[in-house]
């Protein structure tokens, strides 16, 4: 309870006695624990080229395996030169640019849970004549793309921006036009993944749209030229490509590339052990007992009845 | 008449306010004198809650599982003399962490008596309060299974669990900092998975 003796305007001494309930004050707040479980995930390799490699060209084709579906980023010295997504055979690959001397590159994943896996290192050693290329300056983390003085320097791949729509956005006038070359148009594939060669402005960040959505970004070359391997889904895919340079860009005409998934056939049905009964290839030797499998073997026994009768594929 | 409705006024000042209403002085009376018969000073007893909002506790399980420890901070400010209590609950019946996926329960010991943080289960404790020991905890993630112990947040339908108090005020604001774990194998199916609790803090 509490108390106070106050004088009121107007009015004489006054004892207001205010009876308080006493209840309690009370306030709240919510916080939300939040979990991604990710799973577990190979660390990617790059398969080619070997460690120690030796050229004169100026750029390179990276290729390597990882966890299908996952993102992954090719860097030298921490600075991503690529991303791609890898397909479902495991495959990525795409052309990174070289500079004198020694590149060493790594190939990333990262997955929801910001987990991040690297493969093992693998060091380019480029023998390039001097200057090193007279068409333009390469995208090196050490000479970042200055087209003009002032300008900022070129964006470098991201994984971020894998999976994002494409936005269209007008050519800027005089800026070279991408092309996609190696993949004609209404071509009818029938693996889902395709390797794509084109053109761009020489040093630009190509972007690569599949279905209106980015799947890889890598750098032109300082010959103007990119390749790369794409994941395609199944039906019509549009490829095109964006070409980014300071605040210049173009994007290419569109290629229309259709996937057809092959069938395969697949036994449903196990076949009784009295049905086929597979061995090693050792011909005359009856094998009993519950072998089922029959599918790429190249020999086997049948048997038929009491009999058996051996078999092979030429 | 005049003279009437103005004792009628004076009477009607006795009145019954629940707290916090506040008895704020004007610029028409003059306070001659006030005391305090309770726990607020005069026009004082508020309290203020504020936590993190959010604790990610990510991981990426194998096969003998992993666990992620990080905390969230509450802070109450209040100038009640007796202090406040803090109390925490999940914000609806279920305690366990749901997904689209599945769940993840809570886990299954109390703050009096915790208990070492089991494969696909989460938890909370705080160091130095009721069983938990003193810890200290440390933030981890992705790593092994937690030496300090865990208890599952009660629902919403059972008796909160008490996560701080003190007996005098709390000006400036006291944090409580209450550490959550999660421990997931493989076979927890990826996906997201999120619950939320509900602290309360309460005048003593």
């Amino acid at each position: 309870m509490r108390w106070r003796l106050i004088r009121a305007r107007g009015l004489a001494f006054l004892l207001v006695l205010a009876a308080v309930i006493s209840t309690a004050s009370s306030a709240s707040a919510v916080t939300t624990v939040e979990s991604q479980v990710c799973d577990d995930f190979i660390a990617p390799t790059i398969v080619a080229p070997s460690d120690g490699t030796q050229t004169t060209e100026n750029t390179a084709m990276i290729e390597g395996t990882g966890e299908p579906g996952k993102t992954v980023a090719v860097m030298k010295g921490g600075a991503n030169q690529a991303v791609a997504t890898v397909a479902s055979d495991g495959s990525f690959g795409f052309t990174v640019t070289l500079a004198d001397g020694d590149n060493t590159f790594i190939a990333r994943e990262t997955n929801e849970c910001d987990t991040v896996k690297d493969s093992l290192p693998i060091t380019i050693h480029a023998d390039l004549p001097v200057p090193p290329v007279d068409e333009g300056e390469q995208p090196t983390e050490e000479s970042p793309i200055i087209e003009q003085p002032g300008q900022l320097p070129t964006d470098r791949p991201n994984a971020g921006v894998v999976g994002r729509p494409f936005v269209p956005t007008p050519a800027t006038p005089g800026f070279e036009k991408p092309k996609i070359s190696a993949a004609n148009d209404k071509l009818t594939v029938y693996n889902d993944t395709l390797l794509i060669e084109g053109r761009a402005q020489p040093g630009s960040l190509v972007t690569v749209y599949v279905n209106d959505q980015s799947q890889a970004q890598l750098f032109s070359s300082a010959k103007g030229t990119f390749q790369l391997r794409i994941v395609l889904k199944e039906g019509k895919n549009t490829i095109k490509v964006r070409s980014t340079l300071g605040k210049k860009s173009a994007v290419s005409d569109e290629v229309t590339v259709t996937y057809i998934r092959r069938v395969s056939a697949t036994l449903t049905r196990p076949l009784a052990a009295s049905q086929i009964i597979t061995t090693a290839v050792t011909a005359g030797v009856a094998v009993t007992g519950s072998a089922v499998a029959a599918i790429g073997v190249n020999a086997g026994i049948h048997k038929f009845g009491g009999r058996f009768k051996f078999w092979w594929r030429k | 008449m005049k003279r009437l409705l103005l004792v009628g006024a004076a009477l009607l000042a006795i009145a019954f306010v629940a707290v916090p209403a506040a008895y704020a002085d004007t610029t028409d009376s003059t306070v001659y004198g006030s005391g305090n018969y309770g726990n607020c000073d005069y026009g004082a007893c508020t309290i203020t809650l504020s936590s993190g909002g959010a604790t990610t506790l990510n991981v990426a399980p194998t096969p003998t599982g992993k666990c992620t420890v990080q905390s969230d901070t509450a802070s109450v400010l209040t100038d009640n003399t007796v202090g406040y209590s803090l109390t925490m609950t999940t914000s609806t019946t279920n305690n366990a962490m749901t997904g689209a996926s599945g769940s993840i329960a809570a886990a299954s010991g109390t703050a009096a008596s915790p208990v070492t943080l089991g494969m696909n289960k989460w938890g909370y404790r705080v160091d130095s309060l009721a069983g938990f020991g003193a810890g200290p905890t440390s933030s981890q993630n992705n790593g092994s299974v937690p030496s300090v112990s865990f208890a599952g947040v009660p629902a919403s339908n059972q008796s909160p669990t008490k996560v701080a108090s003190t007996s005098g005020p709390a000006n400036p604001a006291a944090t409580t900092t209450v550490w959550y774990g999660l421990c997931a194998d493989s076979s927890v199916p990826s996906g997201g998975y999120s619950v939320t609790v509900t602290y309360t803090a309460v005048t003593n």
